[in-house]
């Protein structure tokens, strides 16, 4: 009888096991929330910041693409929009320091919002860089610079480029266009085939 | 024993939960881990993107540099053969570029105009990116060739002359008489009468060809006519060309050169595809009646170191043929086939170091270059050829430029 009572005591899980089991089970299972937690914010940023350098790296090159200098203007102009240019209609860019100044959400070309970057921003930058490699008057190089920012303001990604005037003439198939000097017309007087 | 058992029995269960625990443990650690070693492949892969993405832009920067750089380094083969660009923005903050140019065939300084490959190469965290482009050096063809007829010396118009491109004088231009000027005008002096389109009174600023250099390379492509094989001095009625040289073998280019020694010589009723080269000519050298000469793109049509005239009639003329095997325009000389028609004019590039004449009713397609003094007589037309300026005939170009070959930007893969 004695022996019969005492069995299922023996079997059963004290009190203080309990308590212990729950205490390291809790505290536990409050590590791993905040591990997984951590590690899913983690993925999260790793994410946006791949996204921000995909956008930064489509900005530089769209950016990169279009002639050194304003192809209507004589002379260089001041860096940054010219007349009739909008940071907002991208399309309406027709140089590279038209994006100088750039401060708006992430669009396409045609101004319509990109999605899954609400809230974000993206800045560019473009200043002559002189031998030096520091900003000043015009050699001949642009320095572009884009970063794409959060909701918070914090910077998720910048990429930066060199721009050289020397990649659109180098692009010229021949030497030297045929630019007709201004009394250079096609009117001819007779006598001609 | 029984006690025993039941001690025992109660020892395993009081150890199950430390088991139990334990593999909760393991089973929560394993969880974490995996989540962080997840979230940090991810970072790791975002950042190796970044990386290739910062590489990238900054090779095609250095490419772009590279590019400046050799357009400011005339004796850029001399000067990077073996060495490395300098670049003048070497590294921006996300990483580091240089570039290189090199020949695939191993011979950068070798041959001025041969193509050259150019690598612009970026560096940023562990990930190295190279830009490629090849590089077409291209003649920048001397200035004189924008105009129709320019010359260094005075340019005097005696006659009526017509052009779709400026006649120029570093000298002066001066109308005389009766004299019909039906293209734009530009010299330091414009003087006379009567110009139907603008004047400019300024000084062009043309460069022209060597007088020495020019005349000098083109004769040494050339085959030699001994002034001696030429009968009283008089080449009439006969056919120069790639296939044909009446007096010995035939240059494939159809390049001929004739050194007068000081004598005067005559050349009309002649049909000629290729380039004619007289040397040291009499003052009453001439072409004249009919006279037709072809050049094909790259070469003159007519260089002359000394006076000559060109007295060209327009119009046709006949060219008899020396029977089977000479091709003059597509026609092949044979029985039956005794005679060639030809249109007169000068089709290419016209340059003589001395005393220029241009007179009766010559008819150039081209540009016309006067190294001394120019008189132009009789009615004239010349029109202009644009493609002299795309791809001028050598030494007649002062300057190798550097160009891309369109498509060749690409990313290239470091062997």
């Amino acid at each position: 009888m004695r022996q019969r009572r005492r069995a299922p005591r023996a079997r059963a899980f004290s009190l203080i096991e309990t308590a212990l089991a729950t205490v390291i089970v809790g505290g536990l299972m409050l590590a791993v929330v905040e591990g997984v937690g951590a590690s899913v914010k983690a993925g999260r940023v790793a994410g946006d910041r791949q996204r921000a350098g995909l956008l930064a790296s489509m900005l530089l090159d769209e950016s990169s693409r279009l002639p050194f200098q304003d192809p209507e203007a004589a002379s260089p102009p001041p860096l940054g929009l010219d007349d009739g240019e909008q940071h907002a209609k991208r399309e309406t860019l027709d140089d590279v320091d038209d994006f100088d100044g750039l401060d708006e959400s992430p669009t396409d070309p045609g101004g319509n919002a990109l999605d899954g970057v609400q809230g974000w921003t993206w800045r560019c930058e473009v200043v002559n860089v002189d031998s030096t490699g520091k900003t000043g008057d015009d050699s001949g190089l642009k320095r572009i610079t884009v970063t794409v920012l959060d909701g918070g303001g914090r910077a998720l990604a910048r990429a930066v480029r060199i721009r050289a005037r020397a990649r659109d003439e180098a692009a010229r198939t021949t030497a030297q266009p045929v630019t007709a000097p201004a009394y250079f017309d096609t009117q001819i007087v007779g006598g001609l085939k | 024993m029984t006690r025993e058992r039941r001690h025992g029995a109660g020892a395993r269960a009081r150890g199950s939960v430390y088991a139990l625990v334990l593999g909760t443990v393991a089973i929560a650690v394993a969880m974490v881990l995996g989540g962080l070693e997840l979230s940090q492949i991810a970072s790791r892969r975002a950042r190796v993107e970044s990386d290739v993405l910062n590489a990238r832009a900054l090779a095609d920067s250095a490419l772009e540099q590279a590019l400046h750089r050799l357009m400011q380094v005339p004796e850029w083969r001399k000067a990077y053969d073996g060495v490395d660009i300098d670049l003048e923005v070497p590294a921006l903050d996300v990483g580091t570029m240089s570039a290189r140019v090199f020949d695939p065939d191993g011979d950068l300084i070798g041959d001025e105009q041969s193509e050259a490959l150019v690598w612009g190469i970026g560096v940023a965290g562990g990930a190295r990116q190279i830009a490629e482009a090849t590089i077409r050096p291209t003649p920048r063809a001397v200035g004189a060739l924008h105009s129709a007829v320019h010359a260094v010396g005075a340019i005097t118009i005696a006659g009526s002359v017509v052009s779709d491109a400026p006649i120029t004088s570093a000298a002066s231009v001066t109308a005389s008489g009766s004299a019909r000027v039906g293209a734009h005008v530009q010299a330091p002096i414009v003087s006379g009468a009567i110009y139907l389109r603008s004047t400019r009174k300024s000084d062009p600023g043309y460069n022209v060809p060597s007088h020495v250099d020019g005349p000098a390379y083109w004769a040494s492509q050339a085959t030699n006519i001994p002034i001696s094989a030429i009968s009283s001095r008089k080449i009439e009625q006969q056919y120069i060309g790639p296939t044909s040289n009446p007096w010995g073998l035939a240059n494939p280019r159809g390049i001929y050169v004739i050194d007068c020694q000081g004598q005067s010589l005559t050349v009309s009723d002649t049909a000629i595809d290729g380039t004619l080269v007289l040397l040291n000519t009499g003052s009453a050298t001439v072409l004249s009646k009919g006279v037709r000469i072809t050049a094909p793109p790259g070469q003159p049509a007519l260089v002359v170191q000394g006076p000559i005239t060109l007295s060209i009639v327009s119009g046709t003329f006949e060219v008899p043929l020396l029977g089977g095997g000479t091709i003059i325009g597509g026609l092949l000389g044979g029985t039956g086939v005794l005679t060639s028609t030809q249109t007169s004019g000068i089709e290419g590039l016209v340059f003589a170091t001395g005393a220029l004449a241009v007179q009766a009713t010559t008819v150039v397609h081209g540009t016309i270059i006067g190294g001394s003094t120019l008189t132009l007589g009789g009615a004239v037309t010349v029109r202009h050829m644009p493609e002299l300026l795309d791809a001028p005939p050598k030494h007649f170009w002062d300057a190798l430029l550097v160009r891309v070959a369109p498509g060749s930007w690409k990313q290239a893969v470091d062997e």
